[in-house]
């Protein structure tokens, strides 16, 4: 059986290249947090976007992207206010992106990068 | 960058100017509205995002914070979309205008960028004027109600990206105005009294109330032509001034009754509620305040039908609005207030059979039964309504009779002479028919002659009436020597108007 682990690597990997190529400039990888990790950071046209990569073996609990729900987008954008104090970046425009990746024995079937997958609308 | 834009909010029936504050800033992209929005304004997002990127706008991905300033008045209704989105493009640079702050913008927004129609739009182009704005952005539809105030430029636009052009000077628009004669809109058809064979007493006693704007209770056996009468009083009713039509117009704004099209409410609305209604929806409120029965019936007539059935707690409901002439409601965040200035024309069966006290057929009711019935309407609410009439089956001759019966618009026409009459005589003070006469204003303006004041002796005596139903034959008295052309209340006029304060006796034994 594959082991999540593999399955992970092996998505992050990809999504990285695919982001290489589609012209980001990576800045940062696996950055850790107290609340978890962000898989890649990168500069992308005037804005730092915070990607989530997200791989299955099929679709069978629908799109990966489907995942990053309300609490995992909360998530996400606490661990990017940490990387933003940390490095200082108070003047800069931001983005969160998520890649899906669907493989089937170790190969990459289908990939899709979502730029500006999800806001912070608070409500008061 | 800060933008400022202006638009409205309605409380009541009145417009309050709202500022829409939008700051643009760094930070994790996300937009945010406060000032008390209501759950329609919170959905504004999606509907500002959307039409912004389908316009073919840039949406900012920055940092959003939407301020509806004042922050303390609870903002309701989808009517913000359009000054959110246009503070959005301003904000972010894309609309470059001096003047937009010379602006009143009101619109829902759809999804693909069509500006749609909203409520209340002329309370709120109106006291906009009042507050000195010169030029209002309104949603096509609402053009005509909105062009019904003369001192405001009104531009109609049907997109996001119409508005966006105009402002940049990219398309000249020219302000939208109807012409005079098209402001009233046609009034319906309304059934004639000359329908009516016979009943020449109560036919009489409506022209009075019609004239005066007094209430009427008309009791009567089933199928003597109580309902008939009624549905055929706005035929004969005094035509509103422009500043009723504007008022009546503007509350039928607000529930959204008014439809596109034609401008200016021009005939006197007519309501008959079912007697099924509840308190609240005959007189206003609900969790978002609405206008009730009585504010639709505002300048006009309220029939009560079979005023028994109605339930009892409605009815008592209806005392303090009768005396004030509006509706006051009071919620946590705001008390508003709906004018509420209407006649009140009830009908009633005297007992649970219908026949107590007709000349043919038998009651076959218990004086018990007959006592708990009309005990349903209580004292202090018969009180309020000036006039009582009996309508009596009508005899077979007069059904047979051929020979003409007048039509409404002759009985109009005195009416609205009378009416003037008044409006002449009332100018200074702030009532415009007899029936709104306050106890202080009676003395001043029902003078009576000597043998009058014997008959109204005799009468308040001999009959027990209450000092309030004093009030109430003066009052019908001066309606009917204005309806005749008089100044001076003549002997006859108070024996007629005591007639209809007579019933109470034979009825109530009050």
């Amino acid at each position: 059986m594959y082991s999540s682990r593999r399955k992970g690597d092996i998505g992050e990997q990809a999504a990285f290249d695919y982001l290489i190529n589609s012209g980001y400039i990576i800045l940062d990888r696996n950055f850790r947090t107290k609340y978890g990790e962000i898989d890649i950071i990168g500069k992308d046209n005037g804005y730092i976007a915070f990607v989530e990569v997200k791989s299955r073996h099929d679709f069978k609990m629908g799109f990966p992207c489907e995942a990053v729900n309300k609490s995992k987008q909360q998530r996400i954008a606490r661990m990017a206010l940490l990387y933003i104090m940390k490095k200082k970046l108070y003047n800069y425009d931001f983005r969160f992106d998520v890649v899906e990746i669907v493989m089937k024995d170790d190969e990459v079937k289908y990939l899709r990068l979502i730029k500006d997958a999800f806001q912070m609308d608070t409500m008061i | 960058m800060i933008g400022k834009i202006y638009t409205c909010a309605v409380i009541g029936i009145n417009g309050i100017i709202i500022e829409v504050e939008i700051d643009i800033s760094n930070g994790l992209p996300g937009f945010t509205i406060v000032g008390l929005p209501d759950a329609a304004i919170r959905e504004s997002k999606e509907r500002v995002r959307t039409s912004i990127k389908n316009s073919g706008y840039e949406y900012p991905l920055k940092r959003v914070t939407v301020n509806l300033a004042p922050a303390d008045i609870k903002k309701e209704g989808p009517c913000y979309d359009l000054p959110i989105a246009i503070g959005l493009l301003y904000a972010s640079g894309q609309i470059d205008c001096i003047e937009i702050d010379e602006y009143l913008f009101l619109g829902e927004l759809s999804l693909d960028g069509k500006v749609k129609p909203v409520n209340g739009v002329l309370c709120m182009v109106s006291d906009a004027a009042k507050k000195g704005f010169k030029k209002a952005i309104v949603p096509f539809k609402n053009a005509t109600e909105a062009a019904i105030i003369r001192d405001i430029e009104i531009y109609p636009v049907s997109t996001l990206k119409e508005t966006v052009e105009m402002l940049e000077g990219i398309s000249s628009v020219e302000p939208y105005s109807i012409s005079e004669d098209r402001i009233m809109r046609l009034s319906g058809s309304c059934e004639d009294f000359c329908d009516i064979k016979g009943q020449e007493s109560a036919k009489r006693a409506l022209e009075i109330a019609a004239a005066g704007g007094h209430n009427v209770l008309m009791i009567g056996p089933p199928g003597s032509g109580k309902t008939m009468l009624a549905r055929r009083l706005p035929g004969i009713l005094p035509d509103m001034t422009f500043d009723e039509a504007v008022e009546v117009t503007k509350i039928y704004s607000i529930t959204g009754d008014l439809g596109s099209g034609s401008g200016l409410i021009s005939s006197r609305p007519f309501r008959s509620p079912h007697h099924t209604i509840s308190a609240i929806s005959l007189v206003g409120g609900g969790r978002v305040p609405r206008p009730g029965e009585i504010s639709l019936a505002h300048y006009g007539v309220l029939f009560l039908d079979e005023l028994p059935e109605f339930q009892r707690d409605a009815l008592e409901v209806l005392r303090q609005p009768m005396e004030d002439g509006r509706v006051s409601i009071s919620r946590v965040s705001a008390a508003l207030t709906f004018p509420s200035v209407f006649m009140l024309i009830a009908s009633m069966n005297p007992c649970p059979c219908g026949f107590f006290n007709d000349p043919v057929k038998e009651c076959t009711c218990t004086p018990t039964a007959i006592k708990k019935y009309l005990s349903k309407i209580s004292g202090p609410l018969l009180d309020r309504i000036d006039i009582h009439i009996e309508v009596s089956p009508v005899k077979y001759s007069e059904l047979e009779d051929d020979g003409s019966t007048e039509r409404s618009s002759t009985i109009k026409g005195r009416v609205n002479r009378a009416r003037g009459v008044q409006l002449e005589r009332y100018k200074n003070e702030d009532i415009f028919c007899n029936a709104q006469l306050k106890a202080s204003m009676i003395k001043k303006y029902c003078k009576v002659g000597n043998d009058g004041k014997r008959i109204l002796r005799k009468a308040f005596e001999s009959l027990g009436l209450s000092a309030r139903a004093y009030n109430k034959v003066l009052k019908i008295a001066r309606t009917i020597a204005d309806l005749e052309g008089r100044n001076e209340i003549s002997r006859d006029d108070i024996g007629e108007a005591v007639q209809y304060r007579s019933m109470d006796r034979k009825y109530w034994e009050r």
